[in-house]
């Protein structure tokens, strides 16, 4: 029989790995640690929580923050000193409004925070459902009577070739094209055919 | 043979032309009989018209109830959701909704005079009484009372600032009661609830079982004043009924919901502190005590050093709106049967040390959009910034009282109807 391949009913870790220790009792000293890789998370990774903060404690700074936020065009009419952004999960009202504060020196007067269920109603080829991932939506009001308008990213504008252009070549020429096929304007848009 | 050629040429002209001679005083006969129903609108139809007909049978019942309770109660019998505004609020630039919410034009400066000074005719006889009551109240509070413990975290208001509010309106109105006969006939309440439920402006429900249908929106004021003051006659009219106030009120152009204002539906009700059949219906003076959420620390700790006089504007508005709607609805007035006559209230915003100073007209009850179709009238509510009473209080001494401030809340005090204005006791 293969060494790996272990049948379903036996329980407990694989068995390279070691005795499996309870919850009460004491791990192995440095000595028997150094044998077994260790698990060291990734710097950047978010942690899970923040360190539990106890009376005496420094106050806690994060410098580099991981949380990135969306400036996003509302859906509805909003007053004109709200600016709506989306934001991490894990973020609070107060991580916000330290964040613009501290990085973008921008004045919060107030924050209020939903969460915006995402459809799980969609359904695939074979019938499995589609989930559009939860996010969480900040309403930012502005301090001191500061107003915000999102801009128009897509501004209707009419296009207009730069003359000398090929484009401008060929529209110049359709034109052209254009004014030849019309008749005589004399006749008032008569049919050429119609006569007495 | 003329006979015949005008019969040939207008065959049975001669039957129609006896025929119509015995109808019409036949159809005279009959018509003065038959009664057709008259052709109106369905009652029951997806329909504007249909829709129409029943609130104007709504507003036939409202109109023909027998008594102002049973008036009251067709007005607000069907319960529905409806926006509840909290006069006492954190929320930013809430003065500017609630006058959009009310019709009101904020108007900074009291319309009275300058208070008159001790001595003076309109004024108190003499000061020292007055402001040694006042700083008896404010020590007692302050220096003289023991407490064993600290107030609980954030109920700082109530443990200090509520007894010392109601000692001071207490001893004021007692020692000016002589002057004012007014006063001596009023009632003063404490804590008395104040509701009022009025309809203004629409929407088009946007789901639900009545989606896409025109929607009146609704609001209502559940408001407890720490103190007021009910009188049996009418304070006089700052200004007349249809003067019209040169100043804009704002419009928003979004829903409510973004103030953040939120819906309910539980009992309509309509209140001014006492039932409809006490004699003191009319208000003279409000006195509210601002929570510790919107301490003015705590608003220059977060950025909104701006929103200090907002919380004290948007209580006077939507209390003072509250009670005198209230008042005017005791009358029989509403929004289809407006105000004849304005109603005046005043009322007076502090923290426990600062003070600010609002009076209140209301002109208008007709805020639906039916009613508000060429209402040119708008209500007007005067107020001034929150000054102190007093810089502070140390060594069982109060440093720097503001002795205007007392002339000013005096002459509030002091406020009388037209026909107590020769009486003097």
């Amino acid at each position: 029989m293969c060494p790996s391949v272990r049948p379903a009913w036996v329980s407990g870790p694989p068995s390279g790995l070691g005795k499996v220790r309870g919850p009460g009792e004491p791990g192995p000293g440095p000595a028997a640690r150094a044998g077994a890789p260790i698990q060291v998370p990734h710097p950047d990774a978010t942690p899970s929580r923040y360190p539990l903060y106890q009376a005496g404690n420094p106050q806690l700074r994060i410098f580099r923050t991981n949380f990135f936020i969306q400036l996003v065009r509302p859906g509805s009419a909003q007053p004109e000193d709200t600016v709506q952004f989306r934001i991490p999960m894990e973020m609070t009202r107060i991580d916000l409004k330290n964040y613009l504060q501290s990085i973008y020196n921008v004045p919060v007067a107030a924050v209020r925070t939903r969460i915006q269920h995402g459809s799980s109603k969609r359904r695939d080829h074979r019938n499995v459902r589609i989930k559009q991932p939860d996010y969480k939506v900040a309403y930012v009001q502005l301090a001191h009577g500061q107003t915000f308008k999102f801009p128009d990213l897509f501004p209707e504008k009419k296009p207009s070739p730069e003359a000398g252009s090929i484009d401008d070549i060929q529209n110049q020429f359709m034109e052209d094209e254009r004014q030849r096929q019309k008749g005589d304007p004399r006749r008032g848009g008569v049919p050429d055919w119609f006569g007495l | 043979m003329a006979a015949s050629i005008r019969v040939r040429l207008r065959p049975g002209g001669r039957a129609l032309h006896t025929a119509a001679e015995i109808a019409t005083p036949a159809a005279e006969v009959v018509a003065s009989a038959a009664r057709y129903p008259p052709v109106v609108a369905s009652l029951t139809a997806k329909s504007k018209a249909a829709r129409q007909r029943r609130v104007d049978r709504w507003h036939q019942e409202a109109h023909d109830a027998p008594s102002v309770e049973a008036k009251l109660r067709v007005l607000t019998k069907l319960q529905r959701l409806k926006y509840v505004v909290y006069p006492q609020t954190f929320a930013l630039h809430a003065d500017r909704w609630y006058q959009s919410f009310t019709k009101t034009a904020y108007l900074s400066g009291l319309p009275l005079p300058p208070p008159p000074g001790p001595g003076e005719p309109g004024g108190p006889a003499d000061l020292a009484p007055l402001r040694s009551a006042v700083c008896d109240c404010l020590l007692q509070e302050h220096f003289h009372l023991k407490r064993k413990q600290r107030a609980p975290l954030y109920r700082e208001q109530e443990a200090v600032a509520s007894p010392f509010l109601h000692q001071l309106v207490a001893s004021l109105t007692g020692l000016l009661t002589p002057h004012n006969p007014s006063l001596a006939a009023a009632a003063l309440d404490f804590k008395r609830p104040v509701h009022f439920y009025w309809w203004r402006g629409e929407e088009i429900i946007p789901k639900g079982h009545r989606r896409g249908r025109v929607d009146a929106l609704r609001y209502q004021i559940n408001d407890r004043p720490h103190n007021q003051i009910r009188i049996p006659k009418q304070l006089s009219e700052f200004v007349p009924l249809d003067y019209s106030v040169p100043v804009e009120i704002p419009v928003q152009n979004c829903k409510p919901d973004k103030l953040p204002l939120f819906k309910r539906q539980y009992e309509n009700s309509i209140f001014i502190g006492t039932r409809l059949a006490d004699p003191c219906c009319y208000g003279h003076t409000q006195f509210h005590l601002l929570p510790d959420k919107i301490k003015r620390e705590r608003l220059l700790k977060d950025n909104r050093a701006d929103q200090i006089e907002v919380g004290y504007r948007a209580n006077a508005i939507a209390s003072l709106f509250a009670w005198t709607g209230a008042q005017a609805m005791y009358q029989g007035f509403w929004s289809e049967a407006d105000v004849t006559r304005p109603f005046v209230s005043q009322g007076v915003v502090t923290d426990g040390k600062y003070f600010a100073f609002f009076c209140y007209q209301l002109n208008t009850l007709a805020l639906t959009v039916q009613a508000d179709q060429n209402n040119p009238r708008k209500n007007i509510c005067w107020g001034t910034e929150s000054r102190p009473l007093f810089e502070v209080i140390e060594d069982g001494d109060v440093k720097g009282f503001n002795d205007e401030l007392l002339l000013q809340l005096v002459q509030f005090l002091m406020n009388r109807p037209e026909e107590y204005r020769s009486e003097v006791l």
